[in-house]
């Protein structure tokens, strides 16, 4: 074991992208640009709250070129509830290669949506043990893919809540928290899991119950970033409570036709884009209201940067306001555009379940393929 | 560690007499040590005078030399360090500080601020008693940002980067790593090979159940307790040996409720023994399920603000009562709450 000095990495992570952006400027903020390289994070959620969309959208922007101001790397997606639709990530990734177009000054170097598709690399399981497999598997597959930069897992309470024996599932639990935090320091990449809830009943059975995420105490000290999504009178609610460096804090977010947004009021920009570009971006169309934006890369810039961003929101928001109003009259606070969820729900999705034949420990690549599966609007 | 016997660990001891004890099964101190001299000397056919002779000098070396109380004192007041937390409730419950010499434990849930208490402690003994700290990360949960924004807030005078530079980082994430580690800290120690460890006052070990809760599921039970004692007794030795302060962190697990109100209780993990390894345990608790919305008198947008308050308990303590106090964490790090 060797000993660095904290000194030493201050100044390594200083520069480059450590972060993977949500598209959901509120999040974002609040986790300092996105989901950290390097750590296990963790999304808990209800039942159709979103928490795979916002894997979704977290690997097509991982694949945002550099030449955009992205990461141009890939991810890995271990899908244990069959929820993985390829269709629904192809219209993300189609509306992102849109709204590239339209801030890209040249067309050069543009990505197809097929390229969006085609290097996420798809692990299907469907038991604890080959969760397990694969995670151990998964440290000879990235030093052959050494461009992954993001593993989800979605979920991992599935597999896990089936197992009876409390000392059988406690070890996998053991033993996937030590492989996946392995993965994250050794390569460097974001690690994310999407965990279940249940409930919690507090003193005797007239007392209160709450929500919180499933696999118990052992499992909730595993991540380092935590997120629960939640819906209360019809709006999205995200609780960031866990985050490196950032107090606890509630936003909103909305999940609309183009993927895992911001919610109605912030929303007309749609931010693709991750940390180092969203600050120009921010000049040009900044309609964002509720939230203060900081960028922290170095403590010169960041001030600098806030009074820029003052400036123009302050210009922004009165020419922009008049277009938000347009495009989406009246709305509070709920998603206007087309609601996914309502119309169907992912967990029914009948096409979900096609390529179950595929060997689940080998990768799926998805390319042309899912394209001409037949795509709903 | 067992100690094997070997030869010329005392002028009797020659390897002749070394080969007849071991062919008769005698191979540790311990089975030397523990055996009648006579029934020795019956056994492999040696002088009782030599067996005796052997016996005299093993005892005095494996023994402990007897410290007169007062020269204990002196010699604990000239070595001793109580390195202040920055947060006076929480001084005031630990009797002033975390002392040199022990293991200080933080036991909680997640999310009640263990990991942030401990970057609060590390950038107070780096900032502001200007002393060298060794941070073991064992659950991914360090952030540089973090610790260079409470540099930035607490200490606005100084450069990041030369307080910093007084925290060394280790990422253990399996037993085998945190042994090596402390291994070679201990190592470290000893020779002092640059100057960094003359002035280490503090190793923080955030947090040793990430590690160590899995050696019982792994193995068998008492397999597991031994790694944890050995775990544990190397923490002790190098607050003891070397003056340092270690600061520890332990999570929560559920256990079967004693009391009918509830259906389960939170106990802090790693089992029974681990409970004699620190000598001061500080259990945190927050008053509020942070995963969920509360309700509150404000609207909505403040609410989303509020964070949850953390009641610190001294649990174990030599010196100091059981008594609880209020925390918060801001952005400078721990501070009193309200």
């Amino acid at each position: 074991m060797n000993f660095m000095s904290a000194n030493h990495l201050y100044g390594k992570h200083g520069d480059g992208l450590q972060h993977i952006s949500t598209s959901c400027f509120a999040i974002d903020n609040l986790l300092d640009g996105g989901f950290p390289l390097g750590h296990v994070s963790q999304v808990a959620g209800e039942s159709a709250s979103g928490k795979t969309q916002l894997c979704f959208q977290l690997c097509i922007n991982v694949q945002i070129p550099s030449s955009f101001g992205g990461m141009g790397a890939n991810s890995i997606y271990v899908d244990t509830e069959n929820t993985f639709i390829s269709s629904r990530l192809l219209e993300m990734a189609e509306s992102t290669v849109e709204n590239l177009r339209k801030r890209a000054t040249e067309v050069k170097g543009l990505p197809t949506p097929d390229t969006f598709l085609s290097t996420i690399y798809l692990f299907r399981c469907q038991e604890a043990v080959q969760l397990l497999s694969v995670a151990h598997q998964l440290f000879d597959f990235i030093k052959q893919h050494p461009t992954v930069k993001l593993i989800v897992v979605d979920s991992i309470a599935h597999c896990l809540r089936s197992e009876e024996d409390s000392k059988t599932r406690l070890r996998f639990l053991h033993n996937l928290a030590e492989i996946f935090r392995k993965l994250s320091r050794d390569f460097h990449l974001a690690v994310v899991i999407i965990n279940q809830v249940s409930t919690k009943l507090s003193a005797s059975f007239h007392g209160t119950s709450s929500v919180i995420p499933a696999l118990g105490a052992i499992w909730s000290n595993v991540p380092s970033v935590k997120l629960m999504l939640t819906k209360q009178n019809g709006r999205r609610l995200a609780i960031v409570y866990k985050s490196l460096t950032h107090p606890r804090r509630v936003v909103d977010y909305d999940i609309t036709k183009d993927g895992f947004r911001d919610a109605a009021s912030g929303r007309s920009t749609s931010m693709i884009f991750s940390q180092a570009t969203a600050n120009d971006l921010l000049c040009n169309d900044f309609t964002q209201n509720s939230q203060t934006f900081k960028v922290r890369r170095s403590p010169e810039k960041s001030t600098e940067f806030e009074e820029k961003t003052k400036n123009k929101r302050t210009r922004s928001t009165e020419s922009n306001h008049s277009d938000l109003s347009q495009s989406h009259p009246g709305d509070e606070g709920c998603c206007v555009e087309v609601d996914f969820f309502h119309e169907m729900p992912p967990s029914h999705h009948p096409e979900s379940r096609d390529d179950g034949q595929s060997s689940p420990s080998s990768p799926i690549l998805l390319s042309g393929s899912a394209r001409k599966k037949r795509r709903f609007t | 560690m067992p100690i094997q016997l070997l030869a010329g660990m005392c002028p009797a001891l020659t390897s002749e007499i070394l080969m007849q004890l071991t062919s008769k099964g005698i191979k540790q101190v311990i089975d030397f040590v523990s055996m009648d001299p006579e029934k020795i000397t019956a056994l492999c056919g040696l002088p009782f005078k030599k067996v005796l002779s052997i016996r005299r000098v093993l005892l005095a070396q494996y023994s402990a030399f007897p410290v007169n109380g007062l020269d204990l004192y002196n010699e604990a007041l000239s070595t001793l360090a109580v390195l202040s937390t920055s947060c006076s409730n929480l001084d005031e419950i630990l009797d002033c500080g975390v002392y040199t010499g022990e293991v200080t434990e933080f036991v909680g849930v997640s999310v009640s601020g263990k990991t942030q208490l401990c970057q609060s402690l590390t950038i107070q003994v780096v900032g502001e008693l200007e002393q060298n700290v060794v941070y073991i990360d064992t659950t991914g949960g360090w952030s540089v940002k973090r610790a260079a924004d409470i540099t930035r807030t607490r200490f606005p005078q100084k450069q990041v980067s030369s307080v910093l530079s007084r925290i060394q980082l280790c990422q253990c994430y399996d037993i085998k790593e945190l042994q090596e580690c402390l291994e070679q800290l201990q190592k470290s120690l000893h020779n002092q090979p640059d100057c960094f460890y003359s002035s280490l006052k503090l190793v923080v070990v955030d947090s040793v159940s990430a590690v160590l809760g899995s050696s019982f599921v792994s193995g068998t039970y008492v397999e597991g307790c031994s790694l944890l004692q050995s775990i544990g007794r190397r923490l002790n030795a190098l607050a003891k040996d070397f003056a340092i302060a270690v600061i520890i962190t332990n999570d929560m697990v559920s256990a079967a409720s004693t009391t009918s109100t509830e259906f389960y209780s939170m106990k802090p993990a790693l089992g029974r023994c681990w409970t004699f390894v620190p000598s001061v345990r500080v259990v945190l608790e927050p008053d509020k399920e942070p995963c969920q919305l509360w309700e509150c008198k404000y609207a909505d947008k403040s609410c989303s603000l509020f964070e949850p308050t953390i009641k610190a308990i001294v649990d174990k303590s030599v010196r100091s009562p059981r008594q609880s106090t209020l925390l918060k964490i801001t952005n400078a790090g721990v501070a009193n709450g309200t």
